[in-house]
């Protein structure tokens, strides 16, 4: 089988010819190159490809004439003269050159096909010419038997069936295509049937793959079938770890791959996260908006955050590693979902630990869609509409209006707080009319008469209409793929169009891919991958308002003008009549006018190339290298005009003038605006290169793969940002300030205090580099023993490292045991396979990572960054203090794994088991407060996380035309703080802790409640039984445990069920045993709606069923209203009842994630379109199916700590989509 | 081809200064540059926070009086302090007014550990080994006269003060209350050390100059009731001050708000532009170090500073008509309405300074030499002062104190209020004279004024000490509290 490619070319000079070389396939076998500088000019190439792309060049015009004089020369000098005189080039197999004998000739200008033919006259080689290279290939002999073929005459062939272990099938059809005769074979398997010679055999039966024999002219034969994987797909299953790929029966670690068809189908998000839900065990997605990291570009509405297999880590981020195409990116959001083929979740430190430090929370490799080797091309255009709405502002329940202004009337306090404190505060219309009613300014029924038009307002259509709108996203892909065996590609070009429920906001982004793949001959491949994303955002000046504000103001009045509203930024009229008046600026607060008065845009790119090349060396080395690049230069662009009311703000803290007849002097520019521009850059690369090496002896008894390697990648972010004043758009002037005199404060300002904080320039700038050293080994024998072992050193460049610290290798070693093809097992006929798997590894986190040092590590304070500092200069403050007792968080991790199918496929499935032992755990540690030095990184305590994961598929039901397949994803995970140094000393600390020694991380405590005494105040049990309402009187025992925020139990539950050309998928996610605290009352004192810049101030309704009279403590446990701050605090604590047990109640629930139908267009109506494939389908999401709590709290919508419920955006989205084929 | 994949690899891997990468933005200190650049940290000088530095003996000292209209509406720990309650924090609640010291501690002792290994001149870095030695003692003063018992020579070995801590490690835990007696001890150590080694001149006097620490150390010793000790501290603070090319000088009142002065205009919000509305108005700072006592118009409604505090009636009755310094009091609430009854409130100090004041140095001088029988000393001094507050024929000391000792010290110490009412140092006095037999019948009371009805809150001696923050003590359980 070994070929050679001969190859005289002495070099890639330019691009003359040089695809077209590579790009001959030789009959029969790809050609392999015999010449090591081949590869040198295939390493060149992939150079000159990276630059100039894939074009073809054209030949130089040489001539095709040869003159030779020579005697006994061999073949090889012929070739080389015909390179040099014609420019092309041989490729044979060395062998046949080898045997070749010298030849002597002597021509002048002979045409290059004539010269061939005299070269090898007397050489057991014929030619071929194409496209500039000569093609060598040993003469076939000519065979000339002229005898005519015998006519078949039929004849009984018998036979038996059986399976791949011997076991006879029985019913299993043998048709004979020719004779058309037919045959079923019977319990022991045997069948008999009348053939001619060449006809063929099709034997099928149910849950079998269908095969065909020849036959030949045997008499009797045996025919193995094999099961058919109903379930999974026939081709094998494969683990990318990133770094390698492994076939499931060889992988002995914790690998999960989701069902790409779910994963797809879930147009409802954008974001991969939470696409994964409930398809992955040990994989928890934290849903809901509390768990969602900051929004990026690109069109995902926010990244949701994700565990793998439980929270190892504490204060670093317990997300796991996400790898595209072999290297680790930061944003997933610059890939189109739709671009992804293939992903996989490593979960234990046989998977992972390959990845190094980073994979300590588990590694989730994706892969982009490559194109096809079939000839034609593919174009797929896919494209859903998904409708979100709008915010579902009922959810959190709020007073009505009537409601709100009754209990404004209750707790009125003009004696505690009287008119004159309040010249600072805030003073809402309703607050308005009861002060003036008891200064005496109007009369009680004046009053009364106000407040009652009050009632009768409701501002909630207002808050829906002008404050939000609908929501929802586009999203449409036009991808084209093709290729051939030596080059195959996939593009795609996709636009995702997101319309937010904020007003006036854009969203656009436009993704271009291009996945190519050369492989010019069997020994060298190289993959590129390039993706580009761009989009754009703007937003215009939309406060954040929801139904918590007072209910009774509108924002516009019938007229549909827009509503003044000064107040709700504070200062009492008469203050703010005197602040306008003396610096002539209008005080006003209009938000809908606002709307205009600030906008910001944004701009993001993002690039990101990956070539993985790999060229097999010599006797089963090979070398593979990966090289990423990736550059995301954005842009934001914010401009706020002066009519802005923070401007307006900001200018009369920079206004003096002494009374109002003096002319004001305004320190800040009073035309124009704050332009404020910020460009961050950041880029990164990826080299790797491996050395792997494969063996496998007597027919893959053993078969052997080693790898070694060297990685090293650099991180560079840079971000500059610059604001000019009084910055006019039109003409892009902007004003000169003082920044010296405006950093000092402007004393006698009209309002005083004022601080400007406007920096005109900032800089940030930070660079960190890595070198990695890795080995690898897989070992399989007979199929049946594995062996995976990986070894991974680090070396940062992060600041404050110790090289001592930095040797830490990261190792694991696994085994896998294919127990169910053991001889001596002796397995029940039903069971296809059992495997059993053990992994036992060391991951660990750097504690550099962290941003810790061993030692002090100083911040700079700019002379601008604090106005104060000009007294002494530019200055250092400590940024971070050194921990000198720092060292590496480790985990070790043990995992047994049991991967079973049975009934012939109909159900397979994989469980896990494992344990993580985290010790030194790296964790925000709040330093004795002696020495307050904040938080600092250090190694805080021991955790270990035990869990079990489940995945189950089944195929229930098969019939012609419907079909039902179920599943079953689980996971539990139970986790424990060993030790830990930040242990609770009191009881409050205890209450707002996560972490709690001998619990589960993210504890939650309560306090035991005990009732409201005879003045409506809360009172708790303690743990000696004595009931209190005393203040801070609890003790670290006093509060009981009440269970974990994060569900130990998780999951999904997906069926698909399949009737001819439809297809109903129903996801069902779970999360269950975890608690939170229910959203309660929390306003028990003080002035009802007393907080202004902000648009808060209605309450929870629950406010209306307090103690309001002596007895009522027999039947509420909801405390009194306190009008007086200083009482109210001296003599109760209201959290005594906020943060009770009775108030912490099960988060336990379950939801269908999606529902989704799918329509595939019939094969009839394809051939009239003649397209070969097209699909509809339809998604609902977001179906509350059962919770534990009875409060209507979904939890996905709040904060289990504290009890707060968020707004979902949206209740449930309806997508629509399509995907052709053509 | 080996070759070829061998220097691929080396390509990266074994280029030496790869990894070597000096990041941006941060770096540690290795130069006596570096030291420098630390102890110019804006935070030794100017504390911005709401509850900074002097925050709460601002409310503690008895010279003030609440008006209950605008009291309740005050942070409730600046209110507590006012009603001398035992309890001012609440587990959870660092106070901040505290940790702001302590994290400046860590970097003074960061400094005295380090300093002397860096690289960089000699001098230079003796220089500020003795400023962090310095900038140490001055906060463990501070801290000790908040926690521990006054000075008193009998018993300060055994009174329980405030935990020592000498290095710059934030992994250290159990800590222990040293004795008030260790406090002082390490305080005089620091700053005699210090004092041969600063600077005379050359830096802003935000930075410890010599003749700071020597002021400083005087006014330790009066503290410690060693007046005779602290005289030729105090003596050489004046004579070494001089040698800055601008030094330190009382502005004369009686020119500063005579028509053409440089603190008029009078704000009818934070009235004459005096030092105590400018932060960066050194002009009578030997040690500049400031806090915001200002209300500022902030949306939390919430006061801080001195903006509810008036003055009493007692302590309005020390000042004479002519007096200049009542110029800085307004009789109007900060809404601008008149405030009922005539009660004075300071509103022209927004940033209170709280370091080493000349005027302090003088009085403290005049104290000591008073306190040490130089009575026409004393009264030289306390004139001295006086008569750039006031016109000069107001400005003498009546014969018939300046002739008695006692009487000269109390004079002495009512001076002390008409200088620094309403900023905090009247506290600290209140609890020095506490073991000074010619104060000791003092009673303290605290009004709340309001039309309700005036509550009146009378010291009791042990809260003359205040407790430790549970914040600390929980973490620390083999603190003891204070009674």
């Amino acid at each position: 089988m070994q070929k050679s490619a001969y190859c005289r070319r002495s070099s890639f000079a330019g691009n003359r010819g040089l695809t077209k070389t590579l790009f001959v396939t030789v009959p029969g076998n790809a050609v392999s190159c015999c010449d090591r500088k081949l590869i040198v000019r295939a390493m060149k190439l992939i150079i000159f490809l990276l630059t100039a792309g894939f074009l073809v060049g054209s030949a130089r015009g040489l001539s095709q004439e040869v003159s030779l004089s020579a005697k006994n020369v061999s073949l090889e000098t012929v070739f080389t003269v015909i390179k040099q005189q014609t420019g092309y080039v041989t490729f044979s197999n060395k062998k046949l050159l080898n045997n070749s004998k010298p030849v002597s000739l002597n021509v002048r200008n002979m045409p290059l096909a004539e010269f061939l033919t005299l070269a090898l006259k007397n050489e057991p080689l014929q030619f071929m010419i194409a496209n500039n290279t000569i093609v060598l290939s040993r003469k076939e002999p000519v065979t000339t038997t002229g005898a005519t073929p015998e006519l078949p005459a039929p004849f009984t062939l018998t036979g038996v069936v059986h399976d791949a272990k011997g076991v006879p099938l029985a019913n299993i059809n043998v048709v004979a295509k020719g004779s058309n005769n037919g045959a079923v074979t019977d319990d022991s398997g045997r069948f008999s049937i009348l053939v001619n010679t060449g006809d063929v055999l099709y034997i099928t039966g149910i849950g079998f793959e269908r095969r065909e024999i020849k036959v030949t002219g045997a008499r009797n034969i045996s025919i193995v079938l094999q099961y058919r994987m109903v379930v999974m797909d026939t081709a094998a299953i494969v683990f990318n770890t990133g770094y390698q790929k492994l076939d499931k029966e060889r992988a002995a670690g914790a690998f999960a791959k989701p069902d790409m068809k779910i994963f797809m189908a879930r147009s409802g998000t954008m974001d991969v996260v939470s696409r994964l839900e409930g398809l992955v065990p040990g994989l928890t997605v934290m849903a809901g908006p509390y768990n969602t990291r900051s929004p990026v570009g690109f069109g995902v509405a926010g990244n949701q955050k994700a565990v793998i297999r439980g929270t190892s880590t504490i204060s670093l981020s317990a997300d796991p590693l996400f790898v595209v195409n072999g290297v680790a990116v930061t944003d997933m959001s610059m890939f189109n979902p739709d671009d992804i083929q293939d992903i996989t979740v490593l979960k234990d430190a046989s998977a992972a630990a390959i990845w190094g430090p980073r994979a300590a929370n588990g590694v989730i490799t994706i892969t982009t869609r490559s194109g096809n080797r079939d000839k034609r091309l593919t174009f797929n255009y896919r494209s859903f509409f998904n409708y979100l709405g709008k915010p579902d502002f009922d959810y959190n329940p709020v007073l009505s209006t009537p409601q709100f202004i009754s209990v404004a009337k209750e707790t009125f306090a003009p004696d505690i707080y009287s008119w004159s404190s309040l010249s600072d505060g805030f003073i809402a219309p309703h607050d308005r009319i009861l002060y003036d009613a008891s200064r005496g300014l109007i009369s009680s029924a004046q009053a009364a008469a106000s407040l009652d038009s009050l009632s009768a307002i409701n501002n909630i259509q207002q808050v829906r209409d002008i404050w939000s709108r609908d929501a929802f996203q586009t999203n449409h892909v036009l991808s084209v793929s093709g290729g051939s065996n030596i080059y195959n590609f996939y593009g795609s070009l996709s636009y995702t169009g997101t319309q937010s429920d904020q007003p006036g906001a854009t969203n656009n982004a436009y993704r271009i891919n291009l996945n190519q793949e050369l492989t010019p001959n069997n020994r060298i491949r190289i993959g590129l991958t390039t993706a580009l994303s761009y989009a754009r955002t703007s937003s215009k000046n939309i406060p954040s308002i929801q139904n918590t504000f007072l209910p009774y103001q509108l924002f516009k009045d019938q007229n549909g003008n827009s509503i003044n509203m000064p107040y709700v930024n504070g200062f009492s009229d008469s203050l703010r009549a005197s602040y306008e008046a003396r610096g002539r600026i209008s005080l006003n607060y209009n938000p809908i006018a606002e709307i205009n008065y600030a906008r910001n845009s944004g701009k993001n790119l993002a690039v990101n190339v990956t070539t993985n090349a790999e060229i097999k060396l010599w006797k089963g080395i090979s070398f593979i290298g990966t090289y990423g690049y990736y550059l995301a230069p954005s842009e934001a662009n914010s401009y706020m005009d002066n009519q802005a009311y923070s401007q307006r703000r900001v200018l009369l803290g920079y206004t003096v003038a002494p009374t109002p007849s003096s002319t004001p002097v305004y320190y800040l520019p009073t035309t124009g605006g704050t332009f404020q521009q910020q460009n961050t850059n950041q880029r990164a690369w990826t080299v790797r290169n491996q050395l792997v090496y494969n063996w496998n002896a007597k027919e893959n008894r053993h078969l052997l793969n080693l790898q070694l390697g060297q990685e090293a990648n650099e991180q560079f972010a840079s971000s500059r940002s610059a604001t000019s004043f009084g910055y006019d758009e039109r003409l892009q002037t902007y004003a000169i300030l003082d920044f010296l005199t405006l950093s000092k404060g402007i004393s006698g300002a009209v309002i005083p205090g004022g601080s400007f904080m406007g920096q005109p320039f900032y800089s940030t700038e930070a660079l960190n580099r890595f070198t990695s050293y890795f080995a690898l080994a897989n070992y399989t024998f007979a199929g049946k023993y594995v062996l995976n072992a990986s070894w991974r050193v680090d070396h940062s460049s992060l600041i404050g490292k110790d090289k001592s610290s930095q040797d830490r290798p990261i190792w694991s070693i696994g085994g896998k045991w294919l127990l169910s093809d053991e001889k001596f097992v002796k397995m029940p006929s039903w069971v296809d396979l059992v495997a059993i798997r053990a992994t036992y590894g060391l991951a660990g986190n750097s504690p550099y990572k962290a941003g810790s040092s061993s030692y002090d590590i100083l911040r700079p304070l700019s002379a601008f960054q604090s106005g104060q500092s000009t007294l002494a200069g530019a200055s250092l403050t400590i940024g971070i203090p050194a921990n000198k007792r720092l060292s590496w968080e480790q985990t070790q991790t043990t995992n047994l794994g049991l991967d079973f199918s049975v009934l012939h496929g109909r159900i397979n499935g994989s469980f896990n088991f494992y344990s993580k032992n985290t010790t030194g755990l790296l964790g925000s540690i709040s330093v004795n407060p002696i020495t307050p030095m904040g938080d600092i990184t250090g190694n805080i305590g021991k955790l270990v996380n035990k869990g079990v994961e489940l995945s189950l598929q089944t195929v229930n039901l098969r019939t012609r035309d419907f079909s039902w397949s179920t599943s079953f994803i689980f996971s539990y995970n139970k986790n424990k703080l060993l030790d830990y140094n930040n242990y609770s000393t009191s009881a409050v600390g205890r209450l707002y802790t996560t972490y709690e020694v001998n619990f589960p991380v993210n504890t939650l405590f309560a306090y035991k409640y005990a009732g409201l005494d005879n003045l409506g105040d809360p009172r708790i049990m303690l743990a000696d039984k004595t009931i209190t309402k005393v203040k801070s009187i609890a003790k670290v025992n006093d509060v009981l445990y009440m269970g974990t925020t994060v569900p130990p139990f998780n999951g999904g539950f997906s069926n698909v069920f399949t009737y001819k050309k439809f297809g109903l998928s129903v996801n069902m996610i779970y999360n269950l045993g975890h608690v939170m605290r229910r959203d309660v009352n929390t306003f028990y004192t003080g002035r009802l709606a007393a907080t202004p810049g902000f648009y808060s101030g209605n309450i929870a309704p629950s406010f209306l069923n307090r103690w309001k009279q002596a007895g009522d403590e027999t039947h509420t446990d909801i405390p009194s209203y306190v009008a007086d701050m200083n009482v109210s605090d001296s003599r109760r604590d209201v959290t005594y009842y906020s943060l009770a047990d009775i108030n912490v109640v099960s988060a336990s629930y379950v939801k269908i994630r999606d529902i989704t139908l799918t329509y595939n267009l019939a094969p009839a109506l394809l051939r009239v379109l003649k397209i070969p494939a097209m699909s509809f389908n339809a998604q609902v999401t977001n179906f509350m199916v059962w919770r534990a709590n009875h409060d209507g709290i979904d939890p996905e919508y709040g904060i289990p700590i504290n009890g707060t419920r968020l707004i979902p955006p949206y209740k449930h989205s309806i997508s629509l989509g399509v995907n052709v084929t053509f | 081809m080996l070759g070829l994949l061998i220097s691929g690899i080396l390509l990266t891997s074994c280029k030496k200064d790869f990894l070597e990468v000096i990041p941006k933005g941060s770096l540690i200190a290795t130069t006596a540059a570096d030291y420098d650049l630390l102890l110019s940290f804006n935070g030794f000088y100017f504390n911005s926070a709401v509850d900074g530095s002097y925050m709460l003996p601002l409310a503690l000292g008895d010279e003030v009086a609440a008006e209950g209209s605008l009291f309740g509406n005050t942070n409730i720990h600046m209110q507590r302090a006012f009603r001398w309650e035992p309890v001012i924090y609440e587990p959870t609640e660092e106070p901040y007014y505290i940790g702001t010291q302590l994290s400046l501690l860590y970097t003074c002792n960061k400094v005295i550990e380090e300093v002397m290994n860096g690289a960089g001149d000699e001098l230079q870095k003796r220089q500020l080994l003795a400023e962090a030695k310095a900038g140490r003692a001055f906060l463990y003063f501070h801290l000790i006269n908040l926690f521990g018992k006054p000075y008193n020579a009998a018993t300060a070995a055994t009174d329980p003060g405030f935990p020592l801590i000498t290095r710059a490690d934030v992994t250290g835990n159990h800590y222990t209350r040293a004795s008030v007696q260790a406090i002082y001890d390490l305080v005089v150590s620091d700053l005699q050390a210090a004092i041969p080694d600063l600077p005379l001149t050359g830096k802003p006097r935000v930075r410890i100059l010599k003749s700071g620490a020597e002021g400083l150390l005087g006014k330790v010793y009066l503290f410690m009731g060693k007046p005779a000790a602290a005289l030729p501290f105090l003596n050489a603070a004046f004579t070494d001050m001089a040698a800055q090319p601008t030094p330190p000088r009382l502005y004369d009142y009686n020119v500063e708000l005579a028509p053409g002065g440089s603190f008029l205009p009078v704000s009818p919000t934070a009235g004459p532009v005096n030092p105590g509305n400018k932060y960066d108005d050194l002009t009578e700072s030997l040690m500049a170090k400031t806090f915001y006592s200002g209300t500022g118009r902030s949306n939390i409604n919430v006061f801080y500073g001195n903006s509810a505090l008036v003055l009493t009636p007692e302590a309005a009755a020390l000042f004479t008509a002519t007096d200049k310094r009542l110029q800085l009091y307004s009789a109007n609430k900060p809404d601008g309405s008149p405030n009922p009854g005539g009660r004075i409130r300071k509103y022209a100090v927004t940033y209170t300074k709280f370091g080493l004041q000349l005027p302090e140095l003088y009085l403290l001088s005049a104290e000591c030499k008073a306190r040490t029988n130089d009575l026409a000393g004393a009264k030289a001094d306390v004139e001295y002062l006086r008569n750039r507050r006031m016109p000069n024929a107001d400005a003498l000391v009546p014969t018939a104190i300046a002739g008695d000792q006692a009487s000269l010290i109390r004079f002495i110490i009512d001076e002390r209020i008409r200088e620094f009412a309403a900023e905090g140092y009247r506290w600290f006095d209140m609890r020095r004279l506490s073991t000074d037999p010619l104060f000791s019948a003092l009673v303290y009371k605290h009004t709340i004024y309001a039309d309700a009805g005036n509550e009146v809150i009378t010291l009791t001696p042990e809260r003359l000490v205040l407790r430790l923050p549970p914040y600390y003590l929980d973490k620390n359980p083999e603190m003891r509290d204070n009674p």
